[in-house]
């Protein structure tokens, strides 16, 4: 803990945080217990670089922290050289559908593509580019045409579902670069992105039959997790966050279809067929368990997702089990978290803390008296309040963190799908809809 | 004129110059400066074929000839036909302007829609239920579609004041500025419509939540010409052994058949049976004489391709053409006006009838109605209520009151609309796929159109609907929909609002005498008059929907019914006026004019002298035999609230046509009886509601998933009115 923290680090994580959202990177200094699940996870990413595949549920409850949780396997991913694609899910992009919304949710996943070295995403370039780079080398090497090098090392994808076409793009990529045609490249990134909505743009531009579309979305994923292995990467692992919108999909049939899906997908991944490739899929409780709408509705999926029995009874979690349940943050957990919080905010110094550990105390009791147990079962506008109060500690240091803690006002977390109503200030005082607010069926 | 007309975009003027009209009129060129504004709602009133719709579209089509992306009007109409009628009056002007019109409705050309999903511009013309199938299937495109929304038109406005689908309109149009971000900054809204009443009243109508305000323009009185005629025919009482005596409805359809040959005409018969019967009967009489059949029936139970034919038949206006038919042919459909307009029962109010009465006179012509009322013949053993001619006075009554005072009912605002407001919650979360409860009722209740709803109202709903399966609460808080709520949502029936009334079996010993609607207030023990006869309630089965009657004892039942919710007070007093002066003639001037045929008005002098003989002016309670008579000549709530109050008394009664039947009883029982009840406070009109079968209150659509307290509730506030018949109680009684 005597490291120092990057400024880079310290803003990205402070800025997130402040915001609500996740930070990307330097998430290993705010890591906060979750030890097993997280050793869980490493191991099944040591699988996947090693030619396995993993399929994993993250279930918790709104606000216990999945997102953040998935963000620290996918930093861990990187870390052992995996390029990782991550997208959440919403009324517009789902697994499957019939007009435009899963490849929408491809195009997503494949705009967010990561590396080490690019974490932040965009990194579909630099991937593809790798490739061409390799087998230009192989093809120096041998004195052969690139061509043909890279027909050869994509070989293996073409025996798999649109493969064929998959290749022809990496090589009209090469092609683009050859000739300088910065436009055929561009192109054919397009076309990696699923972003080309016709077939007949995309034969125009690139003398292709087919596009990426609702239809091939996995075959898709597969194609790109042996693509990345072959441009010098350990695997593919794909995040896919805020699954409950297929809970809340209205459309029996529309959800029907995506759990048959899930289905495959996690048939193909647990029996060995799909290689270097790792699904992670954050949702709540709900999707998972509610028998007519969650995941369990689906019979085929309740089998394969059952509780261990023997660990129930025996009173132990087991992590190897496709569902992993993650418990809401402890109290306790939530003071140590402050304390990262307050050490990063320092930049790693020590003598440089703003508030003593009473203080923490302190916010914590006053958070806990506002709004009660959401205090630390949902923690992201606590976190917000604390980082608020630090900031204004840090620009005016005259003031005492005595006077700023009883005057901390603390939101309470209300999602919904439904946009908010806005309406002029002056009407807003009439309206009574926030007696409300607690309403519970 | 001149300054209007300039401001109006120049493709407009060019097209107003081809028509070749000599000038804009009235309320067309008062419309121009409010809608151009931009910033108001406009309420334009006038009588049909004042050139309404132009007045909107001169302007509003100016307004929006610049704008290329998204949708510039929404224009919303009750019927797919209007729409179809619409989009062809609308052809040439948006072939000036090169301006998109697109009908979008159940029946509407593929081509077209995707035509305009593809690519969202100029005029969308569509029903509510399309409409609420876009924001439900397809928000995102609403959202972006609609974001340059500058106008929301209403035809026919007055079809949907104070009805289910009213509101249902009301609430898209509040969703549908909450989609676009809206609220703040409204989206103009404009209605167009006919007949309306307490005008003042109509703008909230309009926009409930106020954050626009609104300019009115009526047309100035229309100076038509309308010939009324009423007629009476004796209903024999025994025609059997009798050659030389026919029947009324008999008399009627001759009448009918010698009346209407050769030209066009509507007759409305208020029932499906009635039309039916009717239409065969006038197609015999031509068959018989070997003349071409002009005569065909018009109700919702028919075939649509029969109905659209018929509707052809009377736009080509080639053929001379006489629809028998039923509300179904009120609303402004195109169809050309018809030389005139016969009813043959009563109406059953008073802007139905001006509507009815608004479909004859063609141009230069004078718009005429006849009414062909039929009484039954009297005898010693005839009921009282034949014996005043009650069905002949209401209909005189109705006709005073349309031409003297230009009356018609006010929309009843206060209704909380349950059923539709339930539809809405399912609706919106649908759509957004979770809510919040606050914001479902900030967004349907606050900024919408259901006013009347409190906030325990909504949470006892919320609350049963999550019993029943209908929405869910996720652990965030979130409401989603449940496992019946997705069942509901996903057929493609959710989209409308309204159903067809439920009709009740009568069955009497072991046959089934046929079927009667639920809208009728009914309790064991009362009497009903079914097919001519009278039959006393012995039980109502809630879940097989049926009513077992005997045959009872208790004089000849009334021919006239009229049982239900929808007469007004007015109406009432003012035949409470007509019976007292012994005179219905209208004046003109200095004239009395009598629109009256010998017939009726013998039958009329005979009404007013039993009035005379029994007192009725200063007896409101009359005794004639066993039994009593009230006479409160006040409307239907009233009525039905005294029916009730009796028969929790322990009386034995029933209502026909306003006037209540109370067995085996004495003035003074009765009086006494209210009189006290008046002393403690009256039941309200939730205690009323209570005491009928729960299969009674279901009406509307969705009434089934309502908590049994909300639903009694809303139907006590339909059906009774406790501190009115109080009043009357203290002022008549005591």
């Amino acid at each position: 803990m005597e490291k120092r923290i990057r400024l880079k680090e310290r803003d990205a994580i402070i800025q997130s945080l402040k915001s609500g959202v996740t930070p990307k990177i330097g998430i290993q200094h705010i890591q906060v217990g979750r030890s097993n699940e997280v050793k869980a996870l490493y191991n099944d990413i040591e699988r996947i670089s090693q030619g396995g595949a993993a399929f994993r549920l993250i279930i918790g409850d709104y606000g216990s922290g999945k997102t953040f949780f998935l963000s620290v396997v996918r930093s861990i991913a990187l870390e052992k050289k995996l390029v990782t694609v991550n997208a959440d899910l919403s009324p517009d992009r789902r697994i499957h559908a019939s007009s435009g919304q899963a490849r929408k949710l491809y195009s997503e996943l494949m705009r967010n593509m990561s590396t080490r070295n690019k974490p932040n995403g965009n990194a579909l370039s630099s991937v593809v580019e790798r490739f061409v780079t390799q087998a230009r080398k192989e093809a120096d090497e041998k004195n052969g045409d690139v061509s043909t090098v890279i027909h050869q090392k994509l070989a293996s994808l073409s025996e798999l579902v649109g493969g064929y076409d998959f290749a022809k793009v990496i090589d009209a990529y090469w092609n683009g670069h050859e000739q300088d045609n910065e436009e055929l490249k561009s192109n054919a990134i397009r076309w990696l992105r699923a972003e080309y909505t016709t077939k007949t743009d995309a034969r125009r531009d690139l003398d292709v039959r087919t596009i990426i579309s609702d239809n091939s979305f996995y075959d898709a994923l597969k194609l790109m997790s042996l693509f990345v292995r072959q441009a010098g990467y350990e695997g593919l692992l794909v995040n896919l966050d805020e699954m409950v919108h297929l809970y809340k999909l209205s459309s029996t049939q529309a959800r029907t279809s995506n759990y048959e899906q899930i289905l495959r997908i996690l048939n193909d991944c647990l029996q060995g067929s799909a290689e270097y490739l790792g699904f992670l899929l954050g949702g709540t409780p709900e999707f998972l368990l509610d028998p007519r709408r969650g995941l369990y509705s689906y019979e085929a999926l309740q089998s394969r997702l059952a509780e261990n029995s023997f660990a129930q009874r025996a009173g132990v979690i087991d992590y190897s089990s496709p569902a992993l349940h993650l418990a809401s943050l402890t109290p306790e957990e939530l003071y140590i978290l402050l304390k990262n919080l307050r050490h990063v905010s320092a930049e790693g110094d020590t003598s440089k803390y703003l508030v003593p550990d009473d203080a923490l105390k302190s916010f914590l009791h006053h958070c806990s008296q506002t709004i009660g147990d959401a205090y630390f079962r949902t923690p992201r506008n606590t976190i917000k309040a604390f980082l608020d109060m630090l900031a204004v500690l840090e620009q005016n240091p005259s003031m005492q963190w005595s006077q700023l803690v009883q005057s901390i006002a603390i939101e309470d977390d209300r999602p919904s799908d439904t946009d908010e109503i806005m309406v002029d200030e002056e009407t807003g005082e009439i309206l009574n809809s926030d007696r409300l607010a607690d309403f519970k069926l | 004129m001149i300054e209007e007309y300039q401001r109006l975009d120049k493709r407009v003027q060019k097209w107003l110059f081809n028509q070749g009209w000599p000038d804009l009129r009235e309320i067309q060129k008062r419309a121009i400066a409010p809608i151009l504004s931009g910033d108001r709602d406009v309420l334009i009133s006038a009588s049909t074929a004042a050139g309404k719709t132009e007045a909107f579209f001169l302007p509003a089509c100016s307004a929006i000839a610049e704008e290329e992306n998204g949708f510039g009007i929404l224009y919303v109409s009750p019927l797919k036909a209007l729409i179809n009628d619409q989009y062809r009056r609308l052809e040439s002007l948006s072939e000036m302007l090169d301006m998109q019109v697109t009908p979008w409705h159940g029946d509407s050309l593929q081509s077209k829609k995707k035509k305009a999903r593809n690519n969202p511009s100029g005029i969308l013309l569509i029903t509510p239920e399309s409409l609420e199938s876009l924001l439900v299937r397809e928000p995102g495109w609403v959202k972006q579609s609609f974001t340059s929304l500058k106008y929301i038109v209403i035809d026919e406005f007055h079809a949907f004041i104070g009805t289910e689908r009213g509101q249902q309109l009301l609430s898209l149009l509040t969703r549908l500025e909450h989609i676009t971000g809206r609220i703040s900054n409204p989206i103009p809204r404009v209605a167009l419509s006919a007949t309306l009443g307490e005008l003042e009243k109509v703008p909230l109508s309009l926009r409930p939540n106020k954050s626009l305000p609104c300019e009115t323009i009526t047309g100035s009185q229309h100076q038509s010409t309308i010939k009324v005629q009423v007629k009476g025919y004796l209903e024999p009482i025994d025609i059997t052994g009798d050659e030389k005596r026919t029947s009324a409805e008999q008399q009627i359809c001759q009448e009918i058949f010698s009346l209407c040959r050769g030209d066009s005409h509507l007759v409305f018969a208020n029932s499906r049976s009635r039309t039916e019967s009717i239409a065969a009967q006038l197609s015999d009489l031509c068959e018989q004489q070997v003349v071409p059949n002009e005569f065909f029936p018009h109700h919702g139970s028919l075939a649509k391709e029969l109905r659209e034919d018929l509707e052809a038949r009377l736009q080509k206006e080639t053929l001379p053409t006489t629809a028998i038919c039923t509300m179904t042919l009120e609303l402004g459909i195109d169809i050309g006006k018809v030389s005139s307009v016969i009813q043959v029962t009563a109406p059953h109010s008073v802007s139905s009838l001006r509507q009815r009465l608004g479909r004859s006179g063609r141009r230069n012509l004078p718009s005429i109605l006849r009414m062909l009322i039929a009484e039954n013949e009297l005898s010693d053993k005839s009921n009282i209520v034949d014996g005043l001619r009650l069905e002949l006075v209401q209909s005189l009554a109705m006709i005073r009151l349309l031409i003297v005072n230009n009356w018609f009912e006010p929309a009843d605002t206060e209704q909380m609309h349950l059923s539709t407001f339930l539809h809405q919650i399912l609706s919106v979360i649908a759509q957004w796929g979770s809510a919040r409860a606050d914001q479902l009722y900030s967004l349907l209740c606050e900024q919408g159109s259901f006013k009347e709803i409190s906030i325990q109202h909504f949470k006892q709903l919320l609350s049963h609907m999550g019993k029943v399966q209908l929405i869910q609460q996720l652990n965030s808080g979130e409401l989603v929909l449940g496992i019946e709520g997705e069942r509901l949502t996903n057929s493609y029936t959710f989209y409308a609002v309204f159903k067809t009334p439920e009709e009740f079996r009568i069955v009497a010993g072991s046959k089934t005498l046929g079927t009667l609607p639920v809208d009728s207030l009914i309790l064991k023990d009362q009497h009903i008059i079914f097919g001519g006869r009278r039959w006393k309630v012995t039980n109502i089965d809630d879940e097989k929907k049926v009513i077992y009657v005997t045959s009872t004892k208790g004089g000849k039942p009334p021919k006239f019914n009229g049982s239900g919710m929808s007469i007004h007070d007015k109406v009432r007093q003012e035949m409470l006026s007509i019976y007292r002066t012994g005179d219905y003639r209208i004046e003109v001037g200095n004239q009395k004019i009598d629109f009256v045929d010998n017939l009726g008005r013998q039958l009329f002098q005979e009404g007013a002298y039993l009035f005379e003989e029994a007192n009725l002016e200063k007896q409101p309670v009359y005794q004639s035999g066993k039994h009593s008579y009230i006479f409160s000549w006040m409307g239907d709530k009233v009525v039905n609230t005294l029916t009730v109050l009796l028969i929790r008394s322990g009386f034995v009664c029933s209502n026909f046509a306003g006037v209540i039947e109370v067995q085996n009883s004495n003035v003074d029982d009765i009086k006494n009886c209210l009189i006290a009840i008046t002393k403690d406070d009256l039941p309200d009109e939730t205690e009323l509601a209570g005491t009928l079968s729960l299969q009674q209150k279901l009406i509307e659509k969705y009434d089934e998933y309502l908590p049994e307290d909300l639903l009694t509730e809303c139907y006590g506030q339909k059906a009774f009115n406790s501190s009115a018949t109080k009043q009357w109680i203290i002022a008549c009684l005591v």
